[in-house]
């Protein structure tokens, strides 16, 4: 097969419980991002966004690779992988170091200074960083800037939010795509990916929560006046609704889940609905009738609960008493009929399910909120590209300029 | 000795091939099966059976009915024998029809209801007409229970011993066994629940068609068929065990599992005059060799007391790929001497009497090899549970004591029990069997919330 030669190519990888989805995208002159396409395929071997076996993994990963190739005509190399898992785990840290520069001018040298004394923050054994974001800097007055470059300070403080996971479940994940010849260039916290596609720059600022509903699990990022303050997951996911389903009726999970897709709601069926649900039948299966009643109430009591054990999670943490923001919820699981009238029952803030922003090129991919996490990965890449110091002149030395001004961030 | 006796209805090519149907009657073999079902791993029927439909509508079986509902408006037998068996009779044409497709039954009860109880002999002549197999897996009732309770389950267990080819019985008792019942009884009495739910799982499995290689029905027979009239007290005890070849789990720690089982009393079980024969069920993946299985059986019988005769069944299944299960199910096969009881009056007083070295101890006793005085001349004690403490004891022990005038009596706390390992399994997670659990607020969230939180499903 004769691939084009795309030269800026960014290719985004989400390995989920029900799909590994690639997004191959170009990055034009201009700094735009255009959707190429997305290849997909469905997930074996993954549970609870955890790889359980390898094999079936790398399998369903070398056909969502083969998809993504034949769709956009570019040969991948290289990608950047969404990692996710009810492992990670997160905490705020602020460190603080003196400044006895000229002036007390803070320089370069002072931020990297305080990068590395982050690195050095003990984690528990086994873990590894995943991230360590920088939420602001704050000078010896009190007061927070996003870029202390230029500015006197006594002292310079940074707040961290650091997001690590266990080494070698991470490293199965790479491993497995590195497996098949393709080099993993960097890596993001899915729920960090998923806002760069679903929060625009100005709910960031305002404040704002994304509820990734994903299949093997839900994740969670909150901002706070533009910096992430808060991450979590739990293993519950779109999976359990159908394994609920499954063992309440006594199906077969592929059934389970038609029944899900088709006919499942979380909600009380509007008036003049059906009162039951017909199964159709096959070679092995016998035509069933289900009340629609159970249908609603197993799923129901299951994502009521997933919704509210995120909402008891969020109101642990100190941000939540002052969170004014709204709760945005994306992902496949979230767009179950009645799911915005329960979330919005059970949370106590505004909350909207939302769609990932849109991208120039491919437009079908757009309108999928199960795509959310691949798409905003893309939009990670690019600005970590844009972050990572390059080598070379010319449109490399206007990227090393804003990579020193740090001037784009997550 | 386990012997095999030739079993007239396995040349009855029909029967063998039928899955077995496990048959929960009453709330205590309602809830048996349920747990059966939330396993979720064998593939058979599964019928709960009641007379009060609350029971019946929290269960979880795939079948399920409320029975006699113009005699009891759903509300139950309240333990009436005598309504237990006009529900019978009014249902009688509907049931006999349900049961005449049935060849391989497992049934669950608790003896000295009503309606389990009185279910339990009809069913049986039931499925026997048609000439089915049947064995019972039963729990006494607990040795606090009135006394005429206690001689209705009597009555019970002794009709299900003539019609039934195979009782397994557990005691109630058993559930001080667990170290959490101190807190909350209900969880020694759940741990009673699972044990009889996986005596229930290994009947079915040699049972069912395939069955288990050198096990047989005939085995089963041999083993909880061969009780006279008189015998009232436990018969089986279970361990069980799981293992998971992936993470390297050895044989060793898979049999330490089994015998650690609360139920074997920390091998009090073998003391005499209790468990003297055994099966063990083996449940596992194609992987696992014919070597390994030696080793396996070596490894359980080093455990066992020297020639304990014991049988050894094995089954591959490929949903068992990468795991061992194995339950050990042990029998008391030789009868007690103790004269028979007339079941038709109330329990007569029984003076009090000195220690019998044939008493079996209650579960939370030390071994009874310990030191007790010389055994006295037989005279029939309070003979209704297998947990039967004598009134007048050696001073230094002390135990929970079976009232001998329905008086419940606080004594000291009985001395804790070291325990290994609680082999206590939550319900089924379904495909997330293979999968590390989600675990939140001690709660298992792959688990089904609806089951978590007991609603009833409709279906």
């Amino acid at each position: 097969m004769f691939f084009r030669n795309y030269p800026n190519i960014i290719v985004a990888m989400e390995v989920g419980s029900s799909k590994v989805a690639v997004a191959v995208s170009e990055q034009r002159a201009d700094g735009s991002l255009v959707l190429l396409g997305v290849g997909e395929a469905k997930t074996s071997g993954v549970r609870k966004c955890e790889i359980v076996n390898f094999e079936y993994a790398k399998q369903s990963i070398s056909h969502a690779l083969k998809d993504a190739e034949e769709k956009t005509d570019v040969e991948i190399s290289e990608v950047y992988l969404a990692l996710s898992g009810a492992h990670i785990h997160s905490e705020n840290v602020e460190l603080t170091t003196a400044i006895h520069s000229e002036g007390n001018e803070i320089l370069q040298e002072h931020l990297d200074d305080l990068d590395g004394m982050i690195r050095h923050q003990s984690l528990e054994p086994g873990y590894s960083f995943i991230h360590e974001i920088i939420r602001h800097y704050r000078l010896d007055d009190g007061s927070t800037v996003e870029n202390p470059i230029g500015l006197s300070s006594r002292r310079l403080s940074a707040q961290y939010h650091l997001i690590s996971g266990i080494t070698t479940r991470l490293q199965t994940t790479i491993r497995c795509v590195k497996e098949l010849g393709v080099n993993v260039k960097g890596f993001a916290l899915g729920s960090l990916a998923t806002a760069q596609a679903v929060l625009t720059e100005a709910q960031k600022r305002e404040g704002a929560i994304i509820v990734n509903c994903g299949a093997g699990a839900t994740d969670w990022l909150a901002y706070e006046a533009g910096g992430v303050i808060e991450t979590g997951v739990i293993a519950v996911g779109g999976e359990h609704l159908t394994n609920d389903l499954a063992l309440g009726l006594k199906l077969p999970p592929l059934k389970a889940e038609d029944l899900k897709l088709r006919h499942g709601r979380v909600d009380a069926a509007p008036a003049g609905a059906a009162e039951t649900v017909v199964i159709p039948g096959d070679y092995s299966f016998e035509e069933r009738i289900v009340p629609m009643e159970s249908v609603q109430m197993i799923l129901n009591a299951r994502q009521e609960e997933t919704l509210r054990i995120v909402l008891g999670k969020l109101s642990e943490k100190a941000f939540w008493p002052h969170f004014r923001g709204t709760v945005h919820f994306t992902g496949g699981a979230s767009r179950i009929p009645g799911f915005l009238e329960l979330a919005s029952e059970i949370f106590p803030v505004p909350v909207s399910l939302s769609m990932p922003l849109p991208l120039e090129g491919d437009q079908s991919r757009v309108s999928r909120p199960d795509l959310a996490t691949v798409m905003g990965l893309l939009r990670y890449a690019q600005i970590e590209d844009a972050n990572t110091e390059p080598e070379g002149f010319g449109f490399g030395s206007l990227r090393k300029l804003f990579a020193a001004m740090r001037l784009f961030s997550f | 000795m386990i012997e095999l006796v030739q079993d007239e209805s396995e040349r009855n090519g029909g029967a063998e091939e039928a899955p077995a149907t496990v048959i929960g009657l009453g709330q205590a073999g309602i809830h048996v099966v349920d747990q059966l079902v939330m396993r979720g791993r064998e593939r058979f029927e599964a019928i709960a059976l009641d007379a009060d439909s609350v029971s019946v509508d929290g269960s979880i079986a795939p079948e399920k009915a409320t029975l006699g509902v113009g005699l009891c408006r759903g509300l139950g037998c309240y333990g009436d024998m005598a309504l237990g068996r006009a529900v019978w009779k009014s249902e009688a044409e509907r049931l006999q029809t349900r049961f005449s497709e049935v060849r391989q039954a497992v049934l669950a009860l608790g003896l000295g209801g009503g309606a389990g109880s009185a279910l339990a002999v009809e069913t049986v002549k039931a499925i026997k007409r048609n000439e089915g197999r049947v064995v019972v897996v039963a729990s006494l009732p607990f040795a606090f229970e009135p006394a005429p309770r206690q001689a209705a389950a009597r009555r019970v267990l002794a009709e299900l011993r003539e019609v039934a080819d195979a009782v397994l019985v557990f005691a109630a008792d058993r559930a001080d066994a667990w170290e959490e019942s101190k807190q909350n009884i209900r969880k020694g009495l759940h741990g009673v629940n699972l044990a009889m739910a996986r005596a229930v799982e290994a009947s079915a499995q040699i049972l069912a068609s395939g069955g288990m290689n050198a096990i047989s029905f005939a085995d089963l027979r041999s083993l909880y068929g061969r009780f006279g009239e008189g015998e009232f007290r436990e018969n089986c005890w279970l361990g069980r065990g799981e293992a998971s070849v992936s993470e390297g789990q050895g044989l060793e720690a898979l049999v330490a599992q089994v015998l650690s089982s609360p139920l074997l009393d920390g091998g009090a079980v073998f003391a005499e005059g209790k468990a003297d024969s055994g099966m063990a069920c083996l449940m596992t993946g194609h992987e696992f060799s014919l070597t390994d299985l030696k080793v396996l059986r070596r490894e359980l019988e080093a455990a066992l007391p020297k020639g304990f005769p014991l049988a050894f069944g094995t089954r591959t299944l490929d949903r068992h790929e990468g795991r061992l299960s194995l339950s050990l199910l042990l029998a008391s096969t030789r009868p007690q001497a103790v004269p028979e009881v007339r079941t038709e009056e109330p329990m007569p007083q029984p003076k009090p009497q000195p220690i019998l070295a044939e008493v079996p101890a209650p579960v939370s006793m030390p071994l009874p090899t310990k030191a007790k005085p010389a055994p006295a001349p037989v005279v029939m004690p309070e003979p209704v549970v297998a947990v039967v403490p004598a009134p007048a004891l050696a001073v230094a022990e002390e135990r929970n004591l079976a009232p001998v005038d329905n008086v419940v009596r606080r004594t000291k706390s009985p001395k804790p029990v070291k325990q290994e390992e609680l082999p206590f399994e939550g319900g089924s997670r379904g495909r997330f069997e293979n999968s590390s659990e989600t675990i939140y607020n001690g709660e298992n969230l792959d688990q089904p919330t609806f089951l978590r939180r007991r609603m009833a499903v409709k279906e």
